[in-house]
């Protein structure tokens, strides 16, 4: 019984080896599977072609929260948006958002993303092959104009910003505390000046779209102008004016179309293309109602829109050729109910209308040369108010093409007056693009609460039942980052 | 645990050891006990076999009415003192065999013939991973259904047939669409950003699915729910594992067996929405009182105000508009029908068994159906008395009309949404729109969209057996997948709502190759043991390809294939590949037939796992005692098991994407002078260490049957802990990133689950069963990542904040405003300032959100958990009644507890009205005094106590959009005849069953949403556990109502 036990045993453990050495081909490299239809980092970032992708990448990025994100939140945030209609979707127009707030979110964590991808070409550009050293630093000086642009306006919106920069680790990011605005503008002016060091004046064929020296310059002057450093601006400003490639467009209303898309009124804009794999425009469609049909909107809007103020359109004169321009009174719906009073944006709708309401042609401006002038005249008056001097040309210069006469020392006895009737005309000027807001913001909290107080409490706009507190003139942190990131602190009054 | 097992084990053996020795001793002190009244005695002696003439040991013969009582030897043999008195009676039991009585002269020195017993649950074995084991003898926690389970429903689905069935298993019908599969999970939800769906096994092939099986090939299915028992499946064994073994043929004549059933599906209940009148009068109050809140006149035509205050003058009359219910458009009454023929049967070269079924079930939603075609081939062949080959092939095409049947802007959704005053005819755009309402007619978009899912797969799955000696087994399996699946989707311009007709399609191949070896090895060590090795090795890799392409530019609406479409806006193909190498093995031990124990071990390795972490060992171990065996119980007849079982085990968690531990690149494009520039930017936060989620489970269990297996009690209590989870930490946004995939954090799941199962009457023509579940299972996250003490998600409409994971909480709470009622006059002073805290623009009769940290305003830190999704407990009560040629069955399963998230309310349950029908609620919303005056004349308005106001602002998500999902279903209904063995001899037929069903009969529930169970909004795929139970706009559960036959030949 024994040795016949013993013996099945080994009989056992025999064919059982037998058997497993059947399966024993499949070992570890049967587990070494690499991806087949995506790309490794690993062996990334190595030729000029690998850093102009990556740097396209960071531009895509912008592009994204451009086209709806960024302007919905601007425009709803200031008084160019009626805060009533539309209640449910759009608490940022009564200001009943939260730190939670999507939108919000969505704002912070695009520009952080880019910024990401900027570090990564930057950390690594250095080691690159490229052909000269020319390239490569113009390469660098437009990554750094992406990251100092990013900075800037996270520095406006949310204020003092962590600095990064260069790719970290998220435990790394999470001892990095908030630095004040100063520092975190210090630190954008700085990538800027880089920036407008190293690009060239212009860009064009299939380079047509990328930043410029201007473009840089360009933001560098708005960034001094939110800080009334307008000593630093100043020399900006005067250098772009002179530059013989930027130049108004006779007509307002070629500004915005996508026939005219980089022309010589453009300082530095996004890039749409309707008819490629989503790179259309999709903020036109989402200005205006879902239920609407028109030429311009054969297949309507977006359930999110936004309904322009009253507000807005009465501070248009009525010879002003940007306000019907910019703004469409009434609509017809899908249903044929006619509505005569809702006020839309269709500022970006007059150009090609595309296939797909999300697929616009239409870039969208960052920076035009009417804000560089209209900048420029704001450095003047701030500088020394000069009766029917230089501000006032560039202003009557930007006025005369909407159509409206020219305004004098008569109508504009001081230097606060000049003030106010440009911060007007800048809102008439650049309605629907993103401006609005930041010049309230820059006005102080004292004059940005007397605006949006007083602009609230008309009946049609707030009712009266919507105050504005100055805590929301810095939007705060998202939620969720307060419990990512224990080094970030939470803006006052959230 | 171990310890104690191990010390019951050795007391075990010594108790026996004894009793074998000491037995006379034993019935001497019997003896004593009688002689005590009666002191003349008489030596019996006999002999016991079975039927066969093989001697019977541990027989237990009996006096009846006295306590003594002696065993049979090896031989057979037995010997016993009793008292002179003639008219004693000899009681001879034992397991297995019918107890017989006879008097003492009869069975004095004669051979007694014990016959084996009906219960048929003696040989009931149970299919455990690469193995089967004896249900008295199992160690760890297994559930099994027989097929023969759900035969008695229309059912179309596997899912749907073990609903309510088995303890510890929760299978949710999130929707009601045809050939929708229902979602399992297997004693709560272990994983929290990793998939919780369990592992199916299908005649030994690991898959991520069971939606091809034909449920009436099946045979059996097991659950292994502990992780003892799912353990030898390793690394995927953490979710439990669903083992199907399909029917094999059997030695004996060829049968054939046709089965059919055919009958109608409704919807089981309409939601109360507004009438025409209603609707009208509503809408009037609303849009004159938002427009008067803006400072509107109310005295001038209303054509004059915007758009969003207007209505049309024809609502001033609304006797003059239709009235048209839209679920009575969308939805019918629906065919169902299924047939069934399997051709079986076998001898000493092999068995064999064909089957082909053909399922066609409308669905209760116009133009919606699925229909599927099933062959099978399970065959094997005996070559010689050492070789057994075998294979079992396995096909099934079906296909699926589902033109946006669930959720958000579904059918579904526009069924409720839609007015009553818009025509059938409207809401297109060649028939133009209602004012009412832009919404797509959904009877038009059903019968024009086109949105087919076709799906073929093919399953060979063939094995050979060599058996060198007896007692040695040695398999070897290889299983080979082809699953194709193509999806095409076509909306014309007419139902698209103003934008241009476009297409889509894709085309997914996957492909699963698997080979195993296993050996078993079963010496004979005695009677007192038994002893069972297993050792494997196999290999598995699954491949994944998928062809996705869209387009729009189509001339017409005519031709929905995407050659017809001018301007292609989608080319892809993406291809993902895993595999997983694995060597295991197991002993299963018992000693005397009482103590038993398993060991199991796994080692696996996988591909999707980072290079010093690709391999992980399970070690499992179960242990059994069964107590009837012993001594001091042989006398009770009564018992025919008593065991107790203890197991621990270790079993990982694998579902996640292919190559996280890589660092992807992924696209983000830009366009430059119009021209699309290629952007290629970081794509994920690659964790090179990541590695298996591990559950560690620990299970007692405890069998009780009685009365000859009549009565059969399990009962079971687990505690589950899962360890290192595959979470997806949320990073900070200013790393570029949102989350990264780490090994960490922590989940428990405690449980009790029991399952009873009863013959209350058994006689020749009468025979009544009852079998009833209940599970109860607490689930709490232990601990998340360092710092972060809860996980919030936004709803999936990626607006606010709805869900959230906390630890100390189970996973996935709904995470909202808490109310307090509607917000009163006397919450706002004379100047019409709030005096509570609210959200900007909210009025008298918004909802009053309490404001929980008391800091004066009203934010996210005021949420707070208003419910969850996970029931309380779940049961499940089936019954069965055979009289004569009739039978009668039933099942009911409910879920006590348990919370769902109804989206809905974003749409037509808000009030607000936005051209979209509403909850009849709504009409008795609160009305301020200034707008009071807005109430059409003729229609009661008035207050409900509850439903606030909608002029103003009630912030979203609150409290009021979570309801109770208690339900009680009663899912079937069957009655049917078989016709006498007489009657059918003259037929030359075997049996012919006629039957009655009625399924999903009605759900008893306050939801008032169409399904409890419905998930159509929440998050897909890994979300599910985050983001649970919400509801919007789902297709409901139909009932149905079919007639059918069984026919043997």
């Amino acid at each position: 019984m024994k040795t016949s036990m013993t013996l099945t045993i080994r009989n056992v453990l025999t064919l059982v080896a037998i058997a497993m050495s059947l399966g024993f081909s499949a070992c570890n490299k049967d587990l070494e599977l690499t991806p087949e239809s995506s790309y490794n980092t690993a062996d990334f970032y190595k030729t000029i072609g690998d850093f102009r992708q990556a740097l396209f990448g960071a531009y895509g990025g912008l592009r994204s929260v451009h086209g709806f994100d960024y302007p919905m939140m601007m425009e709803s945030l200031s008084d160019n948006v009626n805060s009533l209609q539309n209640t449910t979707n759009n608490p940022l127009a009564r200001f009943g958002f939260t730190p939670g707030d999507d939108r919000i979110l969505g704002v912070w964590a695009a520009y952080w993303s880019v910024i990401n991808r900027t570090n990564n070409i930057l950390d690594q550009i250095d080691g690159g092959e490229f052909p000269n050293e020319e390239t490569r630093a113009i390469m660098k000086g437009e990554t750094q104009f992406i990251r100092g642009y990013c900075y800037f306006q996270l520095g406006w919106i949310f204020g003092g910003m962590p600095i990064i920069d260069h790719a970290m680790s998220a435990e790394e990011i999470t001892t990095i505390p908030r630095s004040t605005q100063a520092e975190t503008f210090a630190f954008a002016v700085a990538d800027l000046e880089a920036a407008a060091n190293a690009l060239p004046e212009s860009q064009g064929g299939d380079n047509l779209g990328r930043a410029t020296r201007y473009a840089a310059k360009a933001i560098l002057a708005r960034l001094h102008l939110f800080n009334q450093q307008y000593d630093a601006a100043r020399p900006l400003l005067e250098d772009i004016l002179a530059y013989e490639g930027l130049r108004p467009f006779d007509q307002f209303s070629d500004c915005f179309l996508n026939t005219r898309d980089n022309g010589s009124e453009h300082v530095f804009q996004i890039q749409y293309t309707s008819g490629l794999n989503s790179q259309g425009n999709p903020l036109v469609y989402s200005l205006v109602p879902e239920n609407l049909r028109s030429e311009q909107f054969p297949q309507g809007g977006r359930s999110t829109w936004l309904a322009v103020s009253n507000d807005l359109y009465e501070a248009y004169d009525t010879s002003d050729v940007r306000r019907d321009f910019t703004i469409q009174k009434g609509y017809k719906s899908a249903n044929n109910v006619v509505d005569s009073l809702t006020l839309l944006f269709i500022k970006y709708a007059h150009g090609t209308v595309p296939p797909n309401n999300l697929d616009n042609d239409v870039n969208l401006s960052i920076v035009r040369i009417t804000d560089v002038q209209l900048m420029y005249a704001e450095v003047l008056n701030e500088m020394g108010y000069v009766p029917d001097g230089e501000a006032f040309t560039l202003l009557n210069n930007v006025r005369a093409r909407a159509g409206l006469d020219s305004l004098t020392s008569a109508e504009i006895p001081d230097q606060q007056t000049f003030r106010d009737t440009l911060l007007n005309e800048r809102r008439l000027e650049f309605a629907c693009e993103a401006l609005r807001w930041f010049d309230i913001v820059r006005q102080g909290p004292e004059r940005a609460t007397a605006i949006m107080n007083a602009f609230l409490a008309r009946e049609e706009e707030g009712g009266g039942s919507i105050t504005f507190d100055p805590k929301y003139l810095l939007m705060p942190i998202p939620d969720s980052e307060i419990r990512t990131n224990p080094a970030l602190e939470q803006n006052p009054g959230y | 645990m171990i310890c104690w097992m191990l010390c019951t084990w050795l007391t075990g053996y010594s108790q026996q050891d004894t009793l074998k020795r000491e037995a006379p001793r034993d019935t001497i002190a019997g003896i004593r006990d009688t002689s005590q009244s009666d002191s003349v005695q008489k030596r019996v002696s006999g002999k016991v076999t079975d039927e066969k003439g093989t001697p019977l040991a541990g027989v237990s013969i009996g006096i009846k009415g006295l306590e003594t009582s002696t065993q049979s030897d090896d031989q057979g043999v037995f010997e016993i003192r009793v008292s002179t008195d003639s008219a004693v009676m000899l009681t001879f039991s034992m397991l297995g065999f019918e107890p017989l009585e006879m008097p003492l002269r009869v069975a004095d020195g004669q051979t007694i013939v014990l016959r084996p017993s009906e219960a048929e649950t003696l040989e009931e074995v149970v299919v455990i991973g690469y193995g089967t084991v004896q249900r008295k003898n199992l160690t760890g926690a297994v559930s099994s259904l027989e097929g023969e389970a759900f035969q008695n429903n229309a059912i179309t689905n596997t899912e749907d047939g073990i609903a309510g069935k088995i303890a510890g298993v929760r299978v949710s019908q999130r929707t009601g669409g045809p050939g929708k599969a229902a979602n399992i999970k297997i004693r709560g939800l272990n994983s929290i950003t990793a998939s919780s769906n369990p592992l199916y096994v299908i005649d030994g092939i690991p898959q991520d699915h069971m939606r091809n099986v034909n449920p009436r090939d099946i045979a059996s299915i097991e659950v292994l729910k502990d992780a003892s028992s799912a353990a030898i499946y390793g690394a995927r064994g953490g979710n439990g594992v669903v083992v199907i073994t399909t029917k094999s043929g059997a030695s004996g004549a060829t049968q054939v067996d046709f089965h059919s059933y055919a009958g109608y599906q409704e919807v089981d209940r309409f939601l109360p929405m507004m009438d025409t009148r209603e609707y009208t009068a509503y809408i009037r109050y609303l849009r004159d009182s938002r427009f008067q809140q803006t400072g509107g006149d109310l005295s001038l035509p209303i054509s004059s105000r915007p758009a969003e205050y207007q209505y049309p003058e024809a609502y001033l009359n609304p006797a003059a508009l239709p009235d048209n219910n839209w679920q009575d458009i969308v939805y019918r009454r629906a065919a169902m029908q299924n047939y069934a023929l399997t051709v079986s049967g076998g001898g000493d070269v092999g068995t064999f068994l064909l089957s082909g079924s053909y399922l066609n079930q409308d669905g209760v939603m116009q133009y919606t159906g699925f229909e599927r075609y099933n062959l099978r081939a399970n065959t094997h062949v005996n070559i010689g008395e050492k070789f057994k080959v075998g294979a079992n092939v396995a096909a099934s095409f079906n296909r699926m009309d589902d033109p946006e049947t669930d959720g958000k802007e579904s059918n579904a959704h526009y069924a409720l949404a839609m007015p009553p005053v818009v025509g059938i005819e409207e809401n297109t755009e060649t028939t133009g729109y209602s004012p009412a309402q832009t919404y797509i007619n959904p009877l038009a978009r059903l019968r024009e969209m086109t949105a087919r899912a076709k799906a073929s797969e093919l399953q060979i799955n063939s094995f050979a057996e060599y058996f060198p000696i007896e007692s040695i087994t040695l398999r070897t399996q290889i299983g080979y997948i082809s699953a194709h699946a193509s999806y095409q989707e076509f909306t014309p311009a007419n139902v698209n709502r103003g934008e241009q007709a476009n297409g889509y399609a894709s085309s997914t191949d996957n492909y699963s190759f698997s080979i195993q070896n296993t050996a078993t090895y079963r010496p004979n060590l005695g009677e007192n043991h038994s002893l069972e090795l297993l050792l494997g090795q196999s290999y598995e890799n699954i491949r994944q390809e998928v062809l996705a392409a869209a387009g729009d530019g189509y001339p017409n609406d005519l031709l929905p294939t995407l050659n017809n479409a001018n301007n292609p806006t989608l080319a892809s193909t993406t291809i993902g590949e895993s595999a997983v190498t694995s060597f295991f093995g197991r002993a299963q031990y018992q000693f005397l037939d009482k103590y038993l124990l398993s060991v199991s071990a796994r080692y696996d390795g996988s591909s999707r796992f980072g290079a010093d972490n690709k391999w992980g060992l399970f070690p499992a171990v179960s242990a059994g005692w069964k107590i009837d065996e012993e001594p001091f119980l042989q006398d009770a007849d009564w018992l025919s098991l008593l065991k107790i079982r203890v197991s621990v085990g270790k079993a990982g968690n694998d579902r996640i994407g292919n190559y996280e531990h890589i660092s992807l690149l992924g696209i983000q494009n830009y366009n430059l002078n119009g021209k699309l520039v290629n952007g290629l930017v970081p794509g994920n936060i690659a964790n090179p260490h990541i590695s298996w989620e591990t559950t560690v489970s620990r299970d007692v269990g405890l069998d009780f049957w009685l009365i000859n297996d009549r009565i059969r009690l399990t009962a079971d209590a687990y505690f589950n802990k899962t360890t290192d989870l595959l979470l997806n930490v949320p990073v900070t946004r200013v790393s570029g990133f949102s989350t990264i995939r780490r090994n960490i954090g922590e989940v428990e799941n405690k449980g009790i689950e029991l399952q009873l199962t009863t013959q209350n009457v058994k006689t020749e023509s009468f025979t009544w069963e009852t079998s009833l579940n209940f599970s109860k299972n607490n689930n709490k996250v232990l601990a998340l990542a360092p710092g972060i003490d809860q996980l919030i998600m936004l709803s999936t409409l990626n607006d606010f904040n709805a869900y959230a994971t906390i630890v100390g909480q189970p996973v996935g709470s709904f995470y909202m405003y808490k109310t307090d009622g509607v917000l009163m006059p006397e919450d706002f002073d004379a100047e019409g300032n709030a005096l509570v805290p609210i959200v900007n623009g909210q009025q008298e009769g918004n909802v009053k959100i309490v404001d929980l940290n008391n800091d004066g305003q009203i934010n996210e830190r005021d949420h707070t958990i208003v419910g969850n999704a996970q029931p309380d407990f779940i049961w499940g009560l089936s019954s069965r009644l055979i009289y004569k040629g009739f039978d009668f069955g039933f099942d009911i399963q409910g879920q006590q507890g348990g919370d769902i998230f109804y989206l809905g309310r974003r749409g037509f349950h808000n009030g607000l009205g936005e051209g979209t029908n509403q909850y009849r609620d709504w009409l008795h919303a609160y009305k301020p005094a200034a707008y009071a005056g807005n109430v059409p004349e003729g229609i009661d308005m008035a207050w409900d106590g509850r439903t606030p106001s909608v002029v103003g602002v009630n912030p979203p998500y609150n409290d009021t959009w979570i309801y109770d999902a208690s339900f009680v279903r009663i899912r079937n209904i069957t009655l049917g005849y078989n016709f006498a063995h007489a009657l059918l001899k003259r037929w030359k037929v075997r049996a012919i069953r006629l039957f009655v069903m009625a399924d999903n009969l009605h759900t008893f529930t306050n939801y008032p949403g169409a399904n409890p169970e419905a998930n159509n909004a929440g998050g897909a795929d890994t979300g599910e556990n985050t983001r649970p139970g919400t509801d919007y706009g789902g297709y409901p559960l139909s009932k149905r109502f079919t007639i059918g036959v069984n026919a043997s030949f």
